[in-house]
C-alpha cells in the first residue's frame, strides 16, 4: 500500500468515525476538530488498527493527532 | 453478498429491514470488525432509546458499536453516563428506558471478598430498583470467576424484578487474554479491548436490551432447500441433498431452540410427500418432520403460507421470524406482511446459526418454562379440537377434557410470567396497559391492590399460567385495569369462570361495591371487547373507558361444577 493510499484510507476512517458523511480533508488535525475528543479518539485508534491490520503503541496513541502523522505511523507499521 | 439482497426497485424503500438483510455477514461474524460495523448506512431509525449508564470505566467505545445492532429494532440510543463512581451513588439523572450497570469489579476484587462484593451489588440493585421502575441490566465483569460467580449466584432468587443479569464468561473464554487492552486504560477509562466492546454492544443491543423492552419472538418459520441443508430436494432427491457439519450444527440449534419453547415452523414450495420421505430418510437430521408445530409444503405463495403459520400457531405475524436462502420470497413476504422478522440464510449455515442467536427477540433470560408449554400445549390442541366437533354440549367437552384452573393471589415468583402476559399483543388484553416487572411488584404492595394470576390444566396438557387479572378496590366499586388471557387459553369457553373466580379469589367476602371493567381499543383486542360487551350487557358503551359489569356475573354457574377449581393465597405482598 503506498503513501497515497494510506493517506486516503486514513481520511475516510477519519471522515466514518468523525460522522463528517465524506472523508476528511489531508490537512485535518485534532485541535481543529472539536468532535474529535478523547474518548473520539478511541474510536479512530480501534477503527485505523481493524483497517490497516496493525497495532499501536500507547505512544503513538497519544502522538497522531492529525492525518499527516496517522499516516506516517501507519505507513513505517505496514 | 452485498447486491444480492437488494428488493426489486418497487419495494426498495418500503422496508428497511431488507436493506439490513445485507448487514448480516457484518453483524453476525464470529468476531465483527469496527470499521465494517462503522460503514454500515444506518439511515433513520424510528425509536430512541433512552439509556442510562452506571460506570465506573469508559463505556464509549462499547456505546459507539452498539448502533448498527440496535438499528436491527429500528432503535437508536441517547446515553445519560454517570461520572466513574465505585460506589454506585445513582446520582445521574435524566431520562432512562433501561439502567445499565458498567463496572470493572477490580478495584472492588482488591477491597473485598467475593461473597461482600456480591452483597453489596446486590443491596446497590435493591436501592436502584427502589429509585426507578426501569429494567436493570447488570453486565456482569467476568475477569475474576470467583467474583462473576459470585454475583450470578446472588442474584439467581430473580427477587429484582425486572433485573437481566448479563453473562459474559463466553466471550472472556472466546478471547483469552484478547479480552482486555491494557493500553487503552489510561485513553479510554477502561481496559476492555475493542474485540470484547464489540462482542458485548451485541449482546446488549440484540439480546439483552430488547429482552429487557419487548416480548420474545414466539416462532421460527424456515423454508427447506439451501436452508436446513444445501442442495434442492426436488433435483436432488432425498438421499442427494447435503447436510453439512455446518447445516447439522445449525440444525441442533433449531432443536434447541424448540426445546427452549419457540415453535417451528415449515414454509416450503415442494411437494409434502416428498418432504415427509426426506424426513423419514435422512436418519442424520437432527430435525425430525414431527418437530414443527405448523407446516405449509405446497406451491402457494410463501405470504400466504406465513399467514396460515399464524393462523394455526395463534400469534401475531410480529411474533414470526422467517428463515429463507431466497432474497426474491424475502422481499415479497416483506411486503405481504411488514411487521414479519426477517432472517437471510446464507451460504455459511455457521453464519445463519449466529443469525438465529442474535436476532433480536430470539434471546430468553433462562426462565423457558412457560415458552417450553406453550409449545407442547400446541401439539394437544389438535385433538382438543376433536373432542369440541364431538361433544353434543359445553358441559360434554368440559367433562372429557378434565379442566383444573388454579388462581393464584399476588404470585411473586410468577412476577416474569404475568409481565409477559402484560406485554403480548394478542387477542385478549382487555386495556392494554403494559406493566413493566417493577410495576407489578409494587402492586403487590398496595393494599387495595390484587393481582390474580390463572393456571389452567387439561387431560390433554399443562398450560401453565395462561392468564393475569389486576384490580384495584376503590370508593364506589373494585376495579379491573386490566385482564389478559393467552391466546391458548381461548376457545374453550373458560373465560367468564376464570374472571370471575380471579375476582372471588382477590376479594373472597366481595366488597358490597360495583364492578368495572377498564378498556381500551387496540388493533388485535377485539376479541376481549366482544367479550367485555356481552358480560356488560346493556352497560356497554364501545368508546367508554370503565365499564360497569353487574354483580351476578360473579355468582356460580352449573357447569362451574364440572371443573377442578382450587385457589392459593400464595400473597407476595
Amino acid at each position: 500500500m503506498d503513501r497515497n493510499a494510506i493517506q486516503e484510507a486514513v481520511c475516510e476512517v477519519l471522515g466514518v468515525a468523525l460522522e463528517q458523511g465524506r472523508p476528511v480533508a489531508p490537512a485535518c488535525c485534532r485541535e481543529e476538530q472539536p468532535a474529535w475528543d478523547s474518548l473520539k479518539h478511541i474510536e479512530v485508534i480501534f477503527a485505523l488498527e481493524d483497517r490497516f491490520k496493525v497495532r499501536f503503541s500507547e505512544a503513538d496513541m497519544q502522538q497522531m493527532d492529525s492525518v499527516g502523522k496517522i499516516t506516517q505511523r501507519v505507513s513505517e507499521l505496514l | 453478498m452485498r447486491g444480492e439482497l437488494i428488493p426489486p426497485a418497487d419495494t426498495k424503500g418500503l422496508d428497511p429491514q431488507l436493506e439490513r438483510l445485507e448487514w448480516q455477514p457484518v453483524l453476525f461474524a464470529e468476531q465483527p470488525r469496527r470499521w465494517e460495523l462503522m460503514k454500515l448506512p444506518l439511515g433513520r431509525r424510528s425509536r430512541t432509546l433512552h439509556l442510562r449508564v452506571h460506570r465506573n470505566h469508559g463505556f464509549e467505545s462499547t456505546a459507539s458499536v452498539m448502533a448498527p445492532f440496535l438499528a436491527l429494532c429500528n432503535w437508536q440510543a441517547e446515553l445519560v453516563y454517570s461520572d466513574y463512581d465505585d460506589s454506585l451513588s445513582f446520582g445521574v439523572e435524566g431520562p432512562a428506558e433501561v439502567e445499565i450497570i458498567w463496572l470493572d469489579y477490580s478495584r472492588h476484587v482488591a477491597r473485598t471478598s467475593a461473597t461482600e462484593f456480591a452483597a453489596w451489588l446486590r443491596q446497590r440493585m435493591q436501592a436502584l430498583r427502589q429509585l426507578t421502575d426501569c429494567p436493570i441490566i447488570l453486565v456482569n465483569w467476568p475477569e475474576n470467576p470467583v467474583y462473576s460467580n459470585a454475583v450470578q449466584e446472588a442474584f439467581q432468587d430473580h427477587a429484582i424484578p425486572g433485573l437481566i443479569v448479563g453473562r459474559l464468561e463466553d466471550i472472556r473464554g472466546r478471547l483469552g487474554e484478547r479480552f482486555l487492552d491494557e493500553r487503552m486504560l489510561g485513553a479510554s477509562g477502561s481496559r476492555l479491548s475493542d474485540a470484547a466492546s464489540i462482542l458485548i454492544a451485541r449482546e446488549l443491543a440484540c439480546r439483552w436490551i430488547p429482552a429487557a423492552l419487548a416480548p420474545r419472538l414466539k416462532a421460527i418459520a424456515m423454508d427447506l432447500d439451501n436452508t436446513l441443508f444445501a442442495g434442492v430436494l426436488g433435483e436432488d432427491g432425498p438421499e442427494g441433498v447435503l447436510l453439512t457439519p455446518e447445516h447439522r450444527s445449525l440444525q441442533e440449534y433449531i432443536v434447541e431452540l424448540r426445546r427452549g419453547g419457540l415453535f417451528l415452523a415449515l414454509v416450503s414450495r415442494n411437494e409434502e410427500r416428498d418432504v415427509r420421505e426426506l424426513f423419514a430418510r435422512r436418519s442424520d437430521f437432527p430435525l425430525r418432520w414431527e418437530d414443527f408445530s405448523a407446516k405449509q409444503v405446497h406451491w402457494q405463495s410463501k405470504a400466504e403460507s406465513l399467514r396460515q403459520v399464524a393462523q394455526v400457531l395463534r400469534i401475531g405475524m410480529d411474533a414470526i421470524l422467517y428463515l429463507d436462502d431466497n432474497p426474491g420470497e424475502l422481499a415479497s413476504v416483506a411486503m405481504a406482511h411488514p411487521d414479519l422478522r426477517l432472517a437471510h440464510a446464507s451460504g455459511d449455515a455457521l453464519l445463519t446459526r449466529r443469525v438465529l442467536e442474535y436476532s433480536p427477540g430470539m434471546w430468553s433470560r433462562g426462565d423457558a418454562g412457560a415458552d417450553a408449554l406453550r409449545v407442547k400445549d400446541l401439539d394437544a390442541d389438535q385433538e382438543r379440537r376433536q373432542i369440541v366437533s364431538q361433544a353434543a354440549s359445553q358441559a360434554d367437552y368440559l367433562r372429557s377434557l378434565q379442566v383444573s384452573l388454579v388462581f393464584e393471589l399476588n404470585h411473586r415468583a410468577a412476577l416474569g410470567r404475568i409481565h409477559e402476559l402484560s406485554q403480548k399483543t394478542n387477542q385478549f388484553n382487555l386495556a392494554l396497559k403494559r406493566f413493566n416487572e417493577a410495576e407489578i411488584e409494587r402492586r403487590y404492595a398496595f393494599p387495595d391492590s390484587r393481582v390474580v394470576t390463572i393456571r389452567l390444566a387439561d387431560r390433554l396438557s399443562d398450560s401453565g399460567i395462561i392468564g393475569a387479572l389486576f384490580a384495584r378496590e376503590e370508593a364506589e366499586a373494585v376495579v379491573v385495569e386490566e385482564l389478559c388471557i393467552s391466546c391458548r387459553a381461548l376457545g374453550r369457553g373458560l373465560e367468564d369462570v376464570m374472571v370471575a373466580k380471579a375476582l372471588e379469589t382477590a376479594w373472597p367476602n366481595w366488597p358490597g361495591k360495583g364492578l368495572v371493567f377498564e378498556q381500551a381499543t387496540g388493533p388485535r383486542n377485539a376479541p376481549a371487547r366482544h367479550w367485555l360487551q356481552r358480560v356488560a350487557g346493556d352497560a356497554w358503551e364501545a368508546s367508554a373507558n370503565r365499564i360497569p359489569v353487574p354483580l351476578n356475573f360473579l355468582h356460580n354457574r352449573p357447569e362451574y361444577a364440572l371443573l377442578d377449581i382450587k385457589t392459593e393465597r400464595i400473597d407476595g405482598s
